[in-house]
């Protein structure tokens, strides 16, 4: 029993951190002023980082990863692979996924049952749960090409020259 | 059950990592076009752009605005609108009205939002109809919990995890201490090894309490069989004789009855009247003179245990009351048992070719839905012609589920071994002394839910026979655990009413039970091995 109590634990955890803060719920899109954000590999570190987009030129680009408050620029030949994150794809996510992880908890009232129960819910939920914090997105090429991804920057003009770009945040 | 359920957890992984898989499949890729930019004003009056919800002005400075309302000034130098203005880091720097200067807007942009629509209501739609049958489930598990739970000690005598395989129930109508009670029970089991292991398993949120276990081993030969009676006296047979033919109500069942196995019969219960009978009627040709006894493997449906949780609800708050009235009250412990004699035992006839009527020779009763229960109902007086025998057997509707029924010539085995175990091993639980189930005395063994024990039987040389046949003694007796949304029901007037056999509320518990009673057996019983395994 400990050891289900372990995996329902870990379960409802996964579910409840790994939101990405980041990104607008869609109905608050319309309220998202920054740039949107890009998930890429680069030729020389194959580990997936996510940054903003910040300025976009013909031959690099500007980002602030999430993870750090410093702007790199990186070449657009040095990309390997790049999506553009536009917004999550539920309004409710945490609604959903206390919905979800309260009916699997709800299998533990099927005794014998909950054998068969616990992992349909387990998987419906998971799904659900899964795609509720999965997001919309564009892949570079194929529906974004490298001219048109400006627009989806914080700064589409490109970074205002009177902008000291240390102090972008 | 827990070995079960932990040994699931390796299921369950896998079925966490295709969640996994499914979130790298759960990607929803849009197209760039939901965002349209503009370099002036004028370029995006052009394209329609004021017919969207919001409007956002990126200024030359780095500054951005989100207007839900604009327009152009009469002098054309300025957007006039509502909404929000942030600066670069985007920190909100004005709220309300605002004029942005044509000759400081570096792009104009607008969205789309129909691209980025919430898909909340498939996902809704989703986990409703997964409520849904959750709390079909819930109900089933909340108006019977033994349908979900488990019943009384279980005993295997193998390694199974299924609740199916169990080869014994103990004790089951033994709720309180003043109802404790041996039980006997065939575990359908032959051995000729010199030891055999047993394990009692807690399977239900219950307090077990084993007062005395013990086995009955009987030599005999491979091709005998030994069964007991109500009695618990012991009779060995050669040969089982099928019935020619086995009918209720005109309808054919000997498919059902013809072997040990899956198939069972059982009927639906009436829905005016828990207590209605039906009768069974069976033919037997190439029956000798010689004494007979009738072969029954049978359990019961879940309609008892229904009646059982129905009445501990009924108590409420006050069941803690009503068992302590039990064990000091004799009247109210003689009540207790009201219901069970109201839906009565399996009562056996056979058919007097000399008087011409049905001659009753025995009753059988044996509480519990989960292990079957194989026994044999001597019959004195055998009235034979030209070898044909007719049995009736009459029973409540709806209240049993008969498996094997056979007909067979019996003697009285020579030898008889009480065995009590020599080892006992805990399994899952807390450790457990030998010394408190090997006499009928005031220590007890306590088994709480999920607890295991192995109890290890010596078994004597067999002299000249081939194997034993096992059967095991329990006693002892159980204490629910009472369930917080039982308090709800409380209704003493019901209960007493219950308990004095008053029609109209026996009345209402049969409309109660019907409503659930499909639901609640298909479930159970449905899950059984192929599903459970």
């Amino acid at each position: 029993m400990k050891n289900l109590l372990k995996i329902f634990v870990c379960v409802i955890f996964v579910w409840g951190c790994s939101t990405p803060k980041y990104l607008s719920a869609p109905k608050d899109f319309k309220n998202h002023v920054k740039g949107l954000y890009l998930e890429y590999t680069t030729k020389k570190s194959h580990s997936r980082e996510i940054a903003e987009i910040i300025e976009v030129k013909d031959k690099y680009i500007k980002l602030l990863p999430v993870k750090n408050e410093k702007i790199i620029s990186i070449k657009q030949n040095d990309i390997k692979y790049a999506h553009v994150l536009v917004s999550l794809t539920s309004d409710n996510q945490k609604k959903l996924n206390t919905w979800a992880g309260l009916l699997n908890i709800n299998s533990l009232v099927h005794g014998y049952f909950m054998v068969f129960s616990l992992p349909i819910n387990l998987v419906s939920t998971y799904s659900t749960s899964i795609h509720a914090r999965g997001a919309y997105r564009m892949k570079i090429p194929d529906d974004v090409k490298w001219h048109e991804l400006h627009k989806f920057a914080r700064f589409p003009q490109g970074i205002p020259e009177l902008i000291d770009e240390n102090l972008i945040k | 059950m827990i070995k079960f359920i932990r040994n699931t957890t390796a299921f369950l992984t896998i079925l966490i990592f295709i969640g996994f898989i499914v979130y790298s499949c759960s990607k929803l890729y849009i197209k760039q076009d939901f965002r349209q930019t503009y370099g002036t004003y004028n370029d995006s009056i052009h394209q329609n752009s004021f017919e969207n919800d919001f409007f956002k002005v990126h200024l030359k400075n780095g500054d951005v605005s989100v207007l839900n309302e604009w327009l152009l000034n009469d002098s054309k130098d300025s957007i006039l609108g509502k909404g929000k203005l942030f600066d670069f880091n985007r920190n909100e720097i004005k709220d309300g009205s605002m004029a942005l200067e044509i000759n400081e807007v570096a792009i104009i942009e607008t969205n789309q939002l129909e691209a980025i629509k919430s898909k909340d209501k498939e996902r809704i739609a989703g986990l409703s109809l997964l409520t849904g049958v959750n709390l079909v489930l819930d109900a089933v598990c909340i108006t019977n919990p033994k349908a979900c739970f488990g019943s009384c000690p279980t005993f295997y005598t193998n390694n199974s995890l299924s609740i199916h395989d169990a080869k014994a129930e103990g004790f089951s109508s033994s709720i309180s201490p003043a109802l404790e009670a041996t039980d006997m029970d065939a575990l359908r089991t032959q051995t000729s090894g010199k030891e055999f292991h047993l394990t009692m398993k807690n399977e239900a949120f219950e307090t077990h309490l084993l007062n005395e276990l013990f086995l009955t081993a009987i030599p005999k030969k491979k091709t005998e069989y030994v069964f007991h009676d109500q009695r618990n006296k012991f009779y060995k047979s050669n040969h089982i004789l099928p019935p020619k033919r086995a009918t209720i109500d005109g309808t054919n069942i000997l498919n059902k009855v013809l072997e040990i196995d899956d198939q069972e019969f059982f009927s639906k219960t009436d829905e005016h009247d828990l207590t209605k009978k039906e009768e069974i009627y069976l033919d037997f040709n190439g029956v000798s003179d010689n004494t007979q006894g009738l072969v029954i493997n049978f359990r019961q449906t879940l309609l008892t245990t229904f009646l059982l949780y129905s009445g501990i609800s009924f108590m409420g708050d006050e069941v803690g009351d009503y068992f302590a009235k039990i064990e000091t009250n004799s009247s109210i412990k003689k009540r207790l048992s009201n219901p069970f004699k109201l839906l009565g035992k399996i009562k056996l006839y056979a058919w007097n070719n000399e008087n011409r009527q049905w001659q009753f020779f025995d009753e059988i009763y044996e509480t519990g839905p989960i292990s079957k229960n194989l026994i044999i109902s001597p019959i004195s007086k055998i009235s034979t012609k030209n070898g044909q025998l007719k049995i009736k057997i009459e029973l409540t509707k709806g209240l049993w589920r008969i498996d094997y029924l056979g007909l067979t010539e019996i003697k009285e085995p020579t030898l008889v071994n009480h065995i009590y175990p020599s080892k006992i091993k805990t399994l899952n639980g807390f450790p457990a002394e030998l010394e408190k189930i090997i006499n009928d005395d005031e220590k007890y063994l306590a088994s709480f839910p999920g607890n295991e024990y192995d109890f290890m039987f010596r078994l004597p040389d067999l002299m000249n026979q081939d194997e034993y046949e096992v059967f095991v003694t329990s006693k002892g007796y159980y204490l629910e655990w009472i369930r917080s949304n039982w308090l709800r029901n409380k209704n003493i007037q019901k209960l007493k009413k219950m308990l004095s056999n008053n029609k109209e509320v026996w009345a209402s518990l049969a409309v109660e039970y019907k409503i659930i009673e499909d639901e609640m057996e298909d479930v159970f019983w449905n899950s059984r091995y192929t599903n459970i395994k």
